[in-house]
């Protein structure tokens, strides 16, 4: 077992070892790196002005409120999180599509086959070496992120939680871009085939759960004939509900959703924002069908406790899903009984996006492990004809 | 002579197709063996299961005592393996090259250090140590790809048509290497689709054909058991009346099965003889009076030896 970690270790090493040597060669990491910082910095800027111009607007219209600075800090962290999401999205199978294909097309895969050097050491360690230079993209970031403080109205732990939702993003799509690449001959075919997938973890996912739960939620059945919806369960006023005894159709599951890092960021967006009846924050209680949001008769009302919010943030983490506010936050919020629907869907999906990623991400590297293996490739597959061998 | 691979029965289907039909094959420690055979005999697919880079259907190999499937480690840590079209990472110097697989062998810092030197040194590239892969020609690259094999001094090294590619100069500097390792106790296995090439190099042989084994043996030995001359090639000195005189002598002796004119003073004799006959023949012609400018064997390539073996029923030649 020892030997075998030890193994594991000399080729993530070894493999790491090269890989940076020739990815960190000459300027254009550099490059890559000032470009994607610049990017951000400049829609940073962008944004800050166009809040800058409609909290102008709102003064000059008599309107306004004291916590307009706390709105610019959370537009910014929002569009730093969102853009750097889709980058990740993007850069993280980018680096790592090549990973084995690109070693097949080289002719350098047996080469390296040959040698002792374990083969879940070459998987990890071209992993580790094509994800560095992202992480390195993504921490780089922080400074940038940094930025928020200077206006408040986001707490250090949405930061931790963004850049989490981040990390993850980069480690599960770029083990997507490895398994896609030691399944095919052609770089070409691996970053084509990564694509489609990411095209459907993103868009496709998101397209599929909210057609099916518009579907659910509001059965054609019950739209054309409105007598249906006035003899239906009756319990919910509204008669929208999608936990009405009427509809043929079941929810659609949550864990379609999980693997969406764009989800997963509305989540941690959703954390931040003073309103609990914001976009995200409806978008993320439709997910996972808690309280607000989810068609439920309370109208928008001005009664959120505007001021604490910010401030719950700093202790939502704890709160157990409908058991209300914890101590700590009790006392900050002034009216707590008011908000325990947005307590209650705080880091409600974000983990589930974290956990999700990395199972599935273990689950891909064994994969591609077997894949590049040359003599362990579909033992299965294989056994059986030693079989007949023996027999 | 102890045997150092031994493979016993190894078969080998892609999809259907027989690649290998049980083979068996046995080298010796020490020896310069060759494999040859032509395209789609079966030769890259044995020396990549024995490189444990393939797995056989059915059928094991031992390599200094390591089952390739067993202890497909063991073999890789005796094994040096250079396979037919090989690749080099172009965005690497040459020490990063072999340093890089010096790493993947779990050598320390200290011993790659030497272990570069030295190689850099025998495959004669010490002095583009810091060249990028990508700027050697084909035959340096050859020479670092031979001396990437050779990174924890294997015991059996697998070449797998080294000379496929190289100009006359680079093969005479391969061959020259090759005999240099062999004099440090390596045992190499080497395959080739051209006979003679090998037929300079390897101490023995083995023919392949269609995932078989044919032969296996000495050059000779083979060339006995087939039953199969070599080709002689005459210049003889004269005119056309003289070199068809010749023709005539030289066709009544016994081990000649054939003798025509190719050219306007080249006559090819189809010899069975070994080379006791030969110099009685060529003797016995120069004391006839006839005049020979050059007395040589034709370099016979393999298909041409094949050719020789396709009227025999495959059970004889076997």
């Amino acid at each position: 077992m020892r030997a075998r970690l030890v193994a594991v270790g000399t080729g993530i090493a070894a493999v790491g070892t090269k890989e940076l040597r020739g990815r960190m060669r000459g300027p254009r990491a550099f490059i890559a790196l000032t470009f994607y910082l610049a990017l951000l910095a400049g829609f940073t800027l962008m944004i800050y002005l166009l809040q800058e111009q409609s909290a102008a607007s709102q003064i000059a219209f008599g309107g306004g409120n004291p916590y307009v600075a706390g709105q610019v800090g959370q537009a910014v962290f929002t569009t730093l999180l969102f853009l750097q999401v889709v980058l990740v999205v993007f850069l993280a199978p980018a680096a790592t599509t090549g990973a084995i294909s690109l070693e097949r097309e080289k002719q350098t895969l047996d080469l390296l086959t040959a040698t002792p050097v374990s083969t879940l050491g070459i998987v990890l360690g071209k992993l580790a070496s094509s994800l560095a230079f992202v992480i390195v993209l993504i921490l780089a970031s922080i400074p940038l992120t940094a930025v928020v403080f200077v206006f408040g109205g986001v707490a250090p732990e949405d930061i931790v939680r963004g850049y989490a939702v981040l990390l993850v993003t980069a480690v599960g799509f770029g083990s997507l871009g490895v398994f896609f690449s030691s399944i095919t001959r052609r770089t070409q075919s691996a970053t084509f085939l990564t694509y489609l997938a990411v095209l459907f973890l993103t868009a496709g996912t998101a397209f599929s759960w909210f057609f099916w739960n518009q579907m659910a939620s509001q059965p054609v059945a019950q739209v054309i004939r409105p007598e249906t919806m006035s003899s239906g369960a009756g319990v919910d006023p509204s008669g929208t509900s999608a936990t009405s005894e009427q509809p043929a159709l079941a929810r659609p599951p949550e864990a379609l959703l999980w693997l969406n890092p764009v989800v997963a960021a509305i989540d941690v967006v959703c954390g931040v924002d003073v309103n609990p009846y914001s976009f995200a924050c409806q978008v993320i209680s439709t997910v996972t069908g808690a309280a607000p949001g989810n068609a439920t008769a309370q109208p928008f009302q001005d009664a959120v406790p505007v001021p604490a919010k910010p401030m719950v943030n700093l202790e939502g983490g704890a709160v157990e899903p409908g058991t209300g506010v914890d101590a700590g936050a009790d006392v900050l919020v002034v009216a707590a009984d008011q908000v325990p629907a947005d307590a209650s869907t705080r880091d409600s999906f974000w983990p589930r996006t974290a956990a999700a990623w990395l199972v599935a991400s273990v689950i891909l590297v064994v994969l591609s492990v077997q894949l590049v293996s040359p003599t362990r490739r579909w033992r299965l597959i294989l056994r059986r004809p030693r079989r007949e061998a023996a027999a | 002579m102890t045997a150092i691979v031994t493979a016993r029965g190894l078969v080998k289907r892609y999809n259907g197709t027989l690649a290998l039909g049980g083979l068996d094959l046995e080298i010796a420690a020490g020896e310069i063996f060759g494999l040859v055979g032509p395209n789609g005999a079966g030769k890259t697919t044995t020396l990549r299961i024995l490189a444990t880079l393939l797995a056989p259907t059915a059928g094991d190999a031992e390599i200094a005592g390591a089952s390739i499937r067993g202890n497909p480690d063991g073999v890789r840590r005796v094994v040096g393996y250079m396979p037919d079209s090989f690749g080099v990472y172009d965005d690497m110097k040459v020490w990063e090259y072999l340093d890089f697989f010096g790493r993947c062998h779990g050598m320390p810092a200290d011993r790659r250090r030497r272990m570069i030197g030295d190689l850099l040194e025998l495959v004669d590239l010490g002095a583009r140590r810091d060249a990028y892969v990508a700027t050697l020609s084909r035959g340096m690259q050859q020479r670092l790809c031979l001396a990437h094999a050779l990174v924890h001094d294997p015991a059996v090294l697998i070449l797998d048509e080294p000379a496929s590619g190289l100009d006359p100069r680079a093969r005479v500097e391969l061959r020259e290497l090759l005999r240099e390792l062999r004099s440090l106790g390596k045992t190499i296995l080497v395959s080739s689709h051209i006979l003679p090439e090998l037929e300079e190099l390897c101490t023995s042989l083995a023919i392949m054909d269609h995932g078989l084994v044919l032969a296996q043996g000495s050059l000779p030995e083979i060339e006995a058991r087939l039953r199969v001359g070599a080709v002689l090639r005459l210049r003889i000195l004269g005119d056309g009346a003289a070199v068809l005189a010749a023709r005539e002598h030289l066709a009544a002796d016994p081990s000649v099965v054939a003798a025509d004119v190719v050219g306007d003073d080249v006559i090819e004799i189809g010899f069975t003889g070994d080379d006791e006959a030969a110099a009685r023949l060529l003797a016995g012609a120069v004391a006839a009076g006839i005049r020979i400018v050059s007395f040589a064997r034709a370099a016979s390539d393999l298909e041409e030896l094949f050719l020789q073996v396709t009227g025999e029923p495959r059970a004889e030649v076997a």
